[in-house]
Order: structure tokens, then sequence, then C-alpha cells
């Protein structure tokens, strides 16, 4: 069993490997091996993962990583119900990405790179979900970090796409600041970083405002890798990268590492209200100014990618209520159907030639109506209609807020909702439905139905956006996933918890999605308003969200333009020239003078060193004479 | 007892004015004729401390050998080039001071040593033969120095032929 | 008696040093190193027949030796001078200071 545990994450390590030093000769292979290799993954962690429902929890130490005098880094894998949670869904989703990459990316010059990368990715990602300590999670944290830059950059001779990868790890790295902080934090106040060690006794060490600053100094990390508001801005630049990236990575797995990290911490989180406050808050947020911009954009994989940001904030708000499981499983069929989502953006891309715009697409259900089913039901998750999988766990969510004592975050929520079912089917209805608006285009650009091997993988996730949520349905007075997610993160226990009836809620959540549909119904299929005409009448709240709220102009005129007014003017031209090469040349200076002392001495006349020689030889016996007189 | 003062004398004087010798000619070949009277100085010297075969191995090695050796080594280059230079350095009395600074050091010391002179004279042959106890000695106690001289001169001679060896 | 022979040997070895230092013939240097040399080897076997103690005169083997191999490459590096520059003042030889 500890071989098996092992086994998870090296088969993705041998892939890596075997692509990264021979992709030379692995060339048309590479997406085979790597594919195979996830395979292999993931069949090693189906009988941990069973093993784990029937109640068990393995936490294999392997060997010692650091020892350092008092305290010491194990490596060791852990696996246990909020992992497995997670183990499924990376080695699964990452599987069926690898497989459909197999057919987007052929004929790409840079094919064995890209599978290296991404097998080096679920490695890291592997290591971040299943190591027991904070530190061997931050390696998985950065790993994953590096490889999303690294593939966000992947056409790097593209201007555009290095500068996303940048930017991705520049905001990636105030974040990962303040994770380096809280787990700084935490080796201080428990002299230890192992899981193992500190949850038990978080009562014990930590008070109230020691967990506040650990808290938060952690979700600063969650904010950067989850693209949570202020630093969510390098996730929408993300796009630059190969469609089945932004699925993987930028949907599905990466960017709900931060997730994963608060559920984990929960001891940390429980103790602290102002962290968890901060956290939903933050969350909420997120969701709803996520989901107003995406009203707006006409580049479907922006579009996604905002209604990225609009879920994970979800995920946030069920993590910051305290109802953990609800965000572990919203995280889990978010990775279903965004997953789904990208990987049709990306089918249309591939026939359409890379082109993006809406404004080019329409009536595409005649061409490629394999994927425009699977739109739909992906659609239809994503906007919370029952019986699929978004639903359940967007409506645990909110009903979890509610019962928590959060009703202004419910409504945030609520509102959202609506949003996200009016952008989704607006995407829907004006890329497959209508009419062609460009004509003869698909005609020349050969628009046809993706291959098999990206169909395939499609359907299989499809199927999941379907019945993926009814492990949340009430089985014999208790909801599956709560109970087993709740062995490891178990639910805040609140004083005084409220109580709605949960058929309501569950009502209203379905209609705030029917209404949504028809919203987009009512304006992109019937017309009797014009998506124009609505435009021009809030004129300057379309202008602002075309614009994505102008945050990364702001963000260049008031932090990147004073960053290089003082990298320039006083750190370039006063701090480095003056003070730091001035410091280096007066050291030069100074041993200059003291060497001109000694140079002098140095005549090269042999004689001269015998006179040294002997004024030596008198020193020591005049010395030994000293002594003995 | 005077007549071995006497004999001193005279052989002192011979070591001593041969190596005065050396360092105030100008003519390097006469340099090594001093040494060859220093060495033989010091040679019955040797005799006169009961160290036979030592004298004859100083007067073989150095008096022969190495004087022969810096001979052959000055008949190879020009005699003008050899015999025209300056005799002294710039600050030849520099020299001249450390050099008495370590006579004088030395002089101190040596009258210092507290030497148990019991044993004067004695232990110096086996039946008769000052080069039996010296091989004795040689090759039971100091093999392993004896051994390592060897590779000294075996190195010195590799250093000797790759130096002046013409392409290197 | 041990008086007399060790101030023998002294100054042969301070009169070898001072050659060393002040002539500007590496030959006659050479020379003056094999004068410090002996004056050396002088003492052990001055100590040798004072204290009763042969391995005084042993300690000269080693001595002679060394003295013969410095000489070996003492001369090969006279000659190598020689043939570079044509002179043996060491006067010439500076390099040192680079």
């Amino acid at each position: 069993m500890k071989t098996l545990v092992l086994l998870i994450i090296i088969w993705p390590l041998i892939g890596f490997l075997i692509n990264g030093l021979f992709g030379k000769w692995t060339k048309n292979y590479a997406g085979i091996i790597a594919a195979s290799a996830l395979g292999l993954s993931f069949l090693s962690a189906v009988y941990p993962i069973w093993q784990v429902i029937l109640g068990n929890i393995y936490d294999y130490v392997y060997f010692t990583w650091m020892p350092l005098g008092k305290f010491s880094v194990p490596f060791g894998l852990r696996i246990d119900s909020l992992s497995a949670v997670m183990l499924f869904v990376v080695t699964f989703v990452s599987w069926m990405i690898h497989i459909y990459s197999n057919g987007y990316m052929k004929g790409d010059p840079g094919y064995a790179r890209y599978f290296t990368y991404l097998n080096l990715f679920v490695f890291s990602m592997l290591l971040l979900i299943l190591g027991d300590s904070y530190l061997l999670m931050f390696v998985g944290w950065e790993g994953v970090g590096l490889c999303s830059y690294l593939l966000i950059g992947f056409w790097y001779d593209k201007k555009t796409a290095s500068d996303a990868g940048e930017k991705a790890f520049v905001v990636n790295r105030i974040g990962d600041a303040g994770f380096i902080i809280g787990v700084l934090f935490i080796l201080f106040n428990f002299h230890s970083v192992t899981y193992a060690d500190v949850f038990p006794f978080v009562h014990q060490v930590l008070t109230p405002e020691t967990a506040t600053i650990i808290g938060l100094a952690l979700f600063l990390g969650a904010m950067g890798k989850s693209a949570q508001f202020p630093l969510y801005i390098w996730l929408t630049d993300a796009m630059e990268g190969p469609t089945p990236v932004s699925s993987l990575i930028h949907a599905a797995t990466m960017v709900t590492a931060g997730v994963y990290m608060v559920a984990r911490s929960n001891a940390i989180y429980d103790m602290s209200p102002i962290a968890m406050e901060v956290v939903a808050s933050v969350g909420a947020f997120t969701a709803f100014y996520a989901a107003t911009m995406a009203l707006t954009h006409k580049d479907i994989k922006r579009i996604l990618a905002y209604s990225t940001l609009s879920q994970l904030g979800y995920m946030f708000i069920g993590v910051g209520v305290g109802v953990y499981w609800a965000g572990i499983f919203h995280l889990m069929t978010h990775a279903f159907f965004k997953g789904l989502l990208f990987l049709g953006a990306g089918a249309v891309m591939h026939s359409m030639r890379g082109l993006l715009s809406t404004d080019l697409m329409g009536g595409l259900k005649k061409k490629m109506p394999q994927t425009a089913i699977l739109m739909v039901i992906a659609s239809l998750a994503i906007a919370g209609i029952p019986p699929f999988a978004g639903f359940f766990s967007k409506d645990a969510i909110l009903a979890g807020a509610l019962e928590m004592g959060h009703p202004i975050i419910w409504i945030v929520g609520e509102v959202t909702a609506f949003m996200t079912a009016f952008y989704m089917f607006r995407f829907v209805f004006t890329v497959f439905y209508g009419e062609e608006k460009v004509p003869n285009l698909y005609h020349e650009l050969h628009v046809h139905e993706a291959p098999k091997v990206m169909t395939i993988p499609m359907w299989v996730l499809g199927v999941l956006s379907i019945i993926g949520g009814w492990v949340g349905l009430h089985v014999s007075g208790e909801i599956p996933i709560e109970a087993f997610i709740a062995r490891t993160a178990p639910t805040l226990e609140v004083a005084n918890e409220a109580h709605y009836s949960e058929a309501f809620l569950m009502g209203f959540s379905a209609c705030v999605g029917l209404l949504g549909i028809f919203t987009a119904w009512v304006i992109y299929i019937k017309k009797w308003i014009t998506a124009e005409s609505i435009a021009n009448t809030f004129k300057p709240i379309y202008t602002l969200l075309a614009n994505t709220y102008y945050v990364d102009e702001f963000v260049y005129f008031f932090i990147v333009k004073p960053f290089w007014w003082v990298s320039e003017f006083f750190l370039w031209k006063i701090v480095d020239v003056k003070i730091i090469d001035g410091g280096v040349d007066l050291f030069g200076w100074i041993s200059k003078r003291i060497g001109w002392l000694f140079r002098t001495l140095q005549t090269g006349f042999v004689s001269h060193y015998a006179y040294w020689i002997s004024i030596g030889v008198m020193l020591l016996t005049g010395w030994y004479l000293v002594r003995i007189i | 007892m005077s007549v071995e003062i006497v004999v001193f004398a005279i052989l002192a004087l011979m070591a001593v004015g041969g190596g005065f010798g050396i360092i105030v000619t100008k003519n390097p070949f006469r340099a090594a004729m001093w040494m060859v009277l220093s060495f033989i100085g010091s040679a019955g010297l040797f005799v006169m401390l009961d160290a036979v075969f030592i004298a004859m191995l100083q007067l073989i090695v150095y008096a022969g050998a190495i004087t022969v050796m810096i001979v052959i080594a000055m008949y190879t280059m020009d005699r003008l080039t050899i015999a025209s230079l300056k005799r002294f350095n710039n600050q030849a009395y520099f020299g001249a001071l450390f050099g008495i600074g370590i006579l004088l050091d030395f002089i101190v010391i040596a009258a210092k040593l507290k030497i148990n002179t019991a044993q004067m004279g004695k232990n110096l042959s086996i039946a008769g033969s000052n080069v039996k106890a010296i091989g004795d000695v040689l090759f039971k106690s100091y093999l392993l120095p004896f051994e390592i001289t060897a590779i000294v001169l075996l190195i010195a001679l590799f250093g000797a032929v790759a130096l002046t060896k013409k392409d290197l | 008696m041990l008086a007399a022979y060790m101030f023998v040997s002294v100054l042969l070895f301070a009169i070898g040093a001072t050659g060393a230092m002040i002539r500007r013939n590496f030959l006659i240097v050479l020379m003056s190193l094999e004068l410090m040399i002996n004056g050396a080897g002088m003492a052990l076997i001055v100590m040798s027949y004072f204290t009763g103690n042969i391995s005084g005169q042993v300690m000269f083997l080693f001595v002679a030796a060394v003295a013969a191999s410095e000489t070996a490459v003492g001369l090969a590096i006279a000659a190598m001078m020689y043939k570079n520059k044509k002179s043996v003042d060491i006067n010439d030889y500076t390099t040192l200071k680079k």
C-alpha cells in the first residue's frame, strides 16, 4: 500500500522524465506516454481512494527530507477524505485532458515539451495535495506555479503569451510571499510543519490573534494562486496558453489549490472568525465582480476565465463561512463542468483555426453537434439547473452561507447565480444557435466536428457534469459527500444556526438559474430586446464592464508606472549607482590602497625576497632567544 | 693538544676563508676554486670529528661532483657575459647587515646550547669502522627516509631534464 | 672546542647567506647556497661527535642528497636563464613581480 501511494505521484514523474529527457525521440509518442502515465496514476489512486471511502486514513513517511537539528521535515504522503476528493479530481480530470491534448496539440512543434510540462504539473499538483506537511505543500505549490508560467508562455515566440506568463509569475509571487509568511508563523508556533503536529494542537498553541495572522497570511497565498480579487489579474491573461492548459490548470485543478489549502487548514480558520469573514467576503466580492465582467466580453476563452474567477469566489464563500465540504464539493463539480466548457471552447477554436470572438460565430450547432450538446450540458451545470452537478454544490454553498448567518453573502450569491446563467447562455446562444454571422467563413475554414480523441474525454466529463452532483443528494438522512469530507474538514459549529426550508432554497436557486437562461433566450434568440439597445441605454456601465473596470489600466498607472519610476530614479540612479556601487567602489579603493603598500614590497628582485626570508629567520630566532633567556 | 688546536685553526681558516672568497671574487670560476678550498677545509674538520666516511663523501660529492657540475655549466656560457657582471646588488649593504644579524643570532643560540658531552667521541664506529656504524644506523633506523631520498633525487633528475628540454 | 666548531659552522652558514643575498651572478648564488648547506651539515657532524650519536652523520647523508638535487635543478634553471636572455644576472629576472 505504501508503494502504491508513492506510485501515484511517481508515474507522472516518470512521464515527465521520459518526455523531458528524450523528447527528441519520443516526438509523436509523447502524448501517448504522458496520457498512459496519467492513466496509471489514476488506476493506482483508485484502490487507496476506495479504502479511504471505507474509512481508512493513510499517512506514510518515506524518508526524512530535511533533518534540521531539533526540527525535521519528513517526506510523507497523506490520503484522507479531503485529499482523496482532490486526488480523484486531479488524476481523473488530468487524464481526460491529457487524452484530449493528444488531438488538440497534434502537429505543434513543441508537442513533447507540452506533455513534459503537463506531466510535471500533475506531479507537482499531486505533491501539493498528498504532501503531509505545509512545506511539502509549498513545494507542490511552487511547482504548479512554475508549470503554469511555462504553459501560459508555451508559445513563447508570441509576445503577449510570454508577457502573460511573466504576469502570472509575478502576481503569484505576491501570494506566495504571504504563504511563506504563514508557514513560518506555523513553524514558529508549533515547531513543526506536518499536519499531524499542527492541527490537533491548534487550541493549545494558538490564540485567536495568531490564528488570524496565520489565516490571513495563508489566505494571501490562496488569493494569488486561486486568483481572488485583487490578485486575479493574471488569470484572464493566462488564456494565452493552449486551451487544454486553461482547462486543466486555470480552471479545474491548480487554481483550486487555494480552496484546498484553506479547507486543509480548517482547524486554524475555525479559531479566527475575522480570517473566515475575510475569506468569505473576498470570495463573494470576486464572485459578483467577475460575473459582471463576463457579461460583456466577446472572447470565448475570456468569458470562461471570468466565469472561473466567479466560481472560485463561490468556493471561497463555502470555505469562508465554514461549510468546508460545500466548497470542496463545488470544487469537484466545477472541475468537471468547467473543464468540459474549456475543452468545448478548445474544440471550437480548433475548428475555427484559433478564432475566439463570438462576433464571428453563430449556428455552429449544425457543424459541431456533439460539442454543442456537451456545451449545453456544461452550461446547465454551471447555471445551477437540477439535476446537473453544479446545482447541488452551488446550492450547498448558498444554503450554508444563509445557515451560518451571512444573508448578504447569500443575496450576492443568488444575484451572481442569475448573471452566471445569463452569460453562459449568452455564450451558448451566440456561438451555437442563430445564424451564421459571417457568410462562407465556416466553408473557408472547413469547420468540422472535433476528432474522436477529443470528443470522448469531453463525453466522459459531460456525463460527470450530470451525475457528479448526485453525491450531494440526501441518502437516508445524510448527504454522503458532506459526511465524507467532514471527517477531515468538519463543518464549523455555530451557536445559533439558522434554519430555512431546504426545498424552498433549492427551488429558489433553480428559479434564479432558469430566469437567467430565459433572459438570455429573450435577448439572443428571440431578439425581443436587442443587446445593442441595452448597451446603449446603460452606456457608461457597459463601457466600464467591457473594459473590465479599467483594472489593468489602474494597475499600470498606479502600481507598475510608479514602480518603474521608483526603480529608475530612486533604486537605480541613487541607491544602486550611488550607495551600492559607491560602497563596492569604496572597498575596492581601500584594498587598492592597502595593496599599494604591499605591492611596493614586491620588487621582483630575487635578492629582496632573500632579505625578507632572512628577516623572518632573524625574527624567529630572536623570538626563540627571548624565550630561552 | 696544542697540535690539534693548530690543525683546527688551519682547517677552519681554509673553510671560512674559502667561503669568504666565494662571495667576494668577481670571476665565478675563481669562486668555484675558493669553494673547493672551503670544502676541503670542512672535510679536514670532519676527519678531526671522527667522521671519516663523511669527509670522503664531502670530498667526492661536494669538492668533486658539484664543483665540476657548476664549472661545466659555466663552460656552456659566454665567458664575457658572465665575468663582466657587476659584483654586488644595489643594496648589498642590507644583505651584509642581515648576514651579520643572522650570524650574531646563531652565535648567541649556539652559546646558549647545553650539550651533555659525557658521550663525547664514543659510539661513532663499530669495530673501528665508521662506515659500518653509519650503514648499521642508516639501513636499520632510517630506511624509509633513505628510500624517500632516492625518490627526491629521481624527481630532481626529472626536474632538471624537464627544465632544460627545448620545447617546454 | 664545541664552541669553536659551532662557530665555524655558524660562520659558514652566515657567509653563505650573505653571499646568496648580495651577489648578482646566479652561479655564485648557487655556490653560496652550497656553502650554507655545508655549514648546516657541519653542525650535524659537530653535534654527532660531541653527543656521541652517529645519527648526525647519517643525517648529513640526507642533507648531501638534498644539496645535490638542489644543485642539479638550480643549474638547469641557470641553463634556461642563459638560453632565454643570455644572462645569469638575477636582477635581469624580475618576473616574480608579475
